[in-house]
């Protein structure tokens, strides 16, 4: 079978490799049809994450495949399913995974990270890490679930959402996701704003929100005004990993807001801690997702809810990997999700 | 009456001033007895204060004094009483106002600090809302201490649960000396406290703080290998207002743990975001006090919970406010509270 390997940063091949062993007891056999590009495969892409300095890597964390076979002990699902799973091996003993935050696992590896990933034609995974797709969903959508799972736990760490205005820097993904998220779980208003890129804005409201603002043509306190206009917000998402954006959102938040960090920094932020603590905000991280957040981005797509189709802005065929980051790179600001198409269906 | 004043940077002299005006029908006249110089005032003396930076300024917001008149609707306080207040001017209208919040008021002003003039002088007008009253057994100079003790209250409700945590605090001035007592008082399973200077850690051991570091001596990961073990620690409280006592809370709490801010900062500090993220870390920022946290000091200074004489190192007479912070200045080594006594008693 084919399997794409990142052999240093910026060199991916594609290479043969022996089709994978017998499974075990509790784990899946998945054929792989879809995966997405996500930010952090950029970065390791790059060379650039924060984390992730070991190479070789085998990416593919968002993905979605079919289920080819399944060990005697799996019960949850059948060949024929549709399905897609969560990237993280946990140790199940430090203090986090004991008071079930196992995505904070203090020995937490994440497959297409440092364990291998999926980009490869066929792929293993244990059974308590797989998501069943209903069939309604498209592969496409179902390599979606991974960052809208981002969106579901980011979210919920924000606490109650309800009746609060909210502003999610970024405009990519995951900060698209986070928004239609925000949206879903009752927020009152949402605006999402970019550094540069109207393209991007374009694809939100086309999922749904309606407030945006491109920081390159009108100020964020104007942009804040103009959408909240005296209420301003209380929950700020960082979803850009960008100094800039973490200034805005702790200078602009209401006292005792809340600010989520996803995005990933490569360099370090300033942050105004006389706000910080004179406003006594709450900055919060949020790491991934846990299976509730999976079964949730599933539930909430399903209903529409969250609206995915949008954001897919190109294709490259699995031979064509390398393209697709080429493509990234010089059309960055005019996509989105970059979408692998693994199994050519 | 006499009065001292903060006419700019470096420079306090001593004035007289009229004697005060006529009560309105909620007010108490105190006499003051003794005011505490806060790490704040000494900012504000070096003109370094971040948001405190508006001179003539009449300091003193922590204090304690005798009263001596009250108005017609005053009920709770009579001539004779001891009694002390929260510095707090607040709107009463904003949104944190209405969520009983009025620490983080929009508006806040705070007497001596920002806003209107403080106790630096024989005697002061305070609203009855804003005073608390102080059991006879307390000392003026305990009295004096109920303002950085209600502090330490605050920041430890604001991390929520500590029973059976094991909690660090960075800085063993009297916030930091406050907020570990406190944290021991709420029930953390072990508090270490840590500085850069021994006569601090002393005091806090002579307060009953047993586990304490020097890391100039030790290194912050020795240091809590040392005390903690394998358990690590899952609170930190920073009340340095340091770079470096942010770093290492932020790199060492375990994952999904709390980094509470206190201090003030002169220079705004870098985090790393990618721990804060991918450890899903809670940084909150802490202001003041509410009402409840000056009546549960008082509380736990009554029971000798929290212990406050090993605290004041240092007396001055009114007359020489000025030589109290040349001796800051000088002796930062050999300093806690230094203890402004407007009255001989």
């Amino acid at each position: 079978m084919r399997q794409a390997v990142l052999k240093t940063p910026g060199n991916i091949e594609i290479r043969q490799i022996p089709m994978l062993e017998e499974l075990k007891p509790n784990e899946i056999l998945l054929k792989i049809h879809k995966i997405g590009i996500c930010g952090s495969d950029i970065h390791v892409f790059h060379g650039k994450h924060p984390f992730v300095t070991k190479y070789p890597v085998i990416q593919g964390h968002e993905y979605s495949g079919e289920i080819i076979s399944v060990g005697e002990a799996v019960t949850s699902v059948k060949p024929g399913m549709k399905a897609t799973a969560r990237p993280q091996v946990v140790c199940g003993k430090c203090p986090p995974c004991l008071r079930g935050q196992y995505n904070i696992c203090q020995n937490l590896t994440v497959q297409g990270f440092v364990a291998n990933g999926s980009a490869q034609d066929y792929f293993i995974v244990t059974e308590d890490r797989i998501v069943a797709v209903p069939d309604s969903v498209s592969y496409e959508q179902a390599a979606l679930i991974e960052p809208a799972a981002v969106g579901a736990h980011s979210t919920i760490r924000a606490g109650d959402l309800r009746g609060k205005n909210v502003v999610v820097a970024g405009s990519g993904t995951i900060g698209n996701l986070i928004a239609q998220f925000a949206i879903a779980r009752g927020a009152k208003k949402v605006l999402v704003t970019t550094a540069k890129s109207d393209f991007r804005l374009g694809v939100a409201r086309q999922c749904g929100i309606k407030e945006t603002a491109n920081l390159s043509k009108e100020s964020f306190p104007e942009a804040v005004k103009r959408v909240f206009g005296a209420e301003g917000f209380q929950v700020g998402f960082e979803a850009a990993g960008a100094q800039g954006a973490v200034t805005d959102l702790i200078a602009g938040v209401e006292n005792g807001g809340t600010v989520i960090i996803v995005g990933v920094f490569e360099d370090n932020p300033v942050v105004n801690m006389g706000f910080l603590g004179e406003h006594e905000l709450n900055v919060l991280g949020s790491m991934m997702y846990r299976q509730e957040d999976y079964e949730e981005a599933v539930r909430f797509i399903v209903e529409e809810k969250i609206i995915t189709a949008p954001l897919i802005t190109s294709r490259f065929s699995f031979d064509d990997y390398l393209d697709a980051y080429h493509f990234i790179e010089k059309e960055g600001h005019k996509s989105l999700k970059v979408m692998i198409d693994v199994s050519g269906n | 009456m006499r009065q001292a004043v903060l006419k700019e940077p470096y420079l306090v002299t001593m004035r007289d001033v009229a004697a005060p005006r006529e009560l309105k029908d909620n007010e108490i006249l105190l006499k003051i007895h003794r005011v505490g110089v806060c790490g704040s005032d000494v900012h504000m003396y070096y003109g370094k204060h971040p948001f405190a930076n508006t001179y003539p300024m009449v300091q003193g917001h922590e204090y304690g004094g005798e009263v001596i008149k009250v108005g017609s609707k005053v009920t709770l306080f009579r001539p004779g009483m001891k009694a002390t207040a929260r510095p707090h001017i607040v709107c009463g209208e904003c949104p944190p106002c209405k969520r009983g919040q009025y620490n983080i008021c929009q508006n806040l002003k705070v007497e001596g600090c920002a806003g209107p003039e403080g106790s630096a002088q024989e005697f002061f007008i305070i609203p009855e809302e804003r005073a608390v009253v102080i059991p006879d057994a307390l000392s003026y100079d305990q009295v004096a201490m109920i303002e950085p003790i209600a502090v330490g209250a605050h920041s430890t409700r604001r991390a929520g649960d500590l029973k059976g945590k094991n909690v660090v605090v960075t800085g063993a001035g009297t916030i930091g000396n406050l907020v570990a007592q406190f944290a021991m008082a709420r029930g953390a399973s072990k508090v270490m406290i840590t500085d850069l200077v021994d006569f601090k850690l002393d005091i806090a051991r002579q307060c009953g703080i047993r586990e304490t570091a020097n890391i100039q001596k030790e290194s912050f990961k020795d240091a809590t290998k040392r005390v903690f073990g394998d358990q690590g620690f899952q609170v930190g409280f920073e009340a340095v207002g340091a770079q470096v006592a942010l770093t290492d809370l932020i790199a060492s709490v375990e994952n999904g743990g709390t980094v509470i801010v206190i201090g003030v900062y002169v220079q705004h500090p870098v985090i790393n975001m990618g721990f804060l993220g991918e450890h899903e870390l809670n940084v909150l920022g802490s202001l003041m006090y509410l009402k409840e946290d000056y009546q549960e000091a008082v509380d736990l200074v009554e029971k000798g919970v929290i212990k406050t004489a090993p605290l004041i190192t240092q007396h001055f007479a009114f007359e020489h406010y000025h030589d109290a912070y040349k001796f800051i200045e000088n002796h930062s080594d050999k300093v806690v509270k230094v203890m402004i006594d407007i009255t001989d008693n």
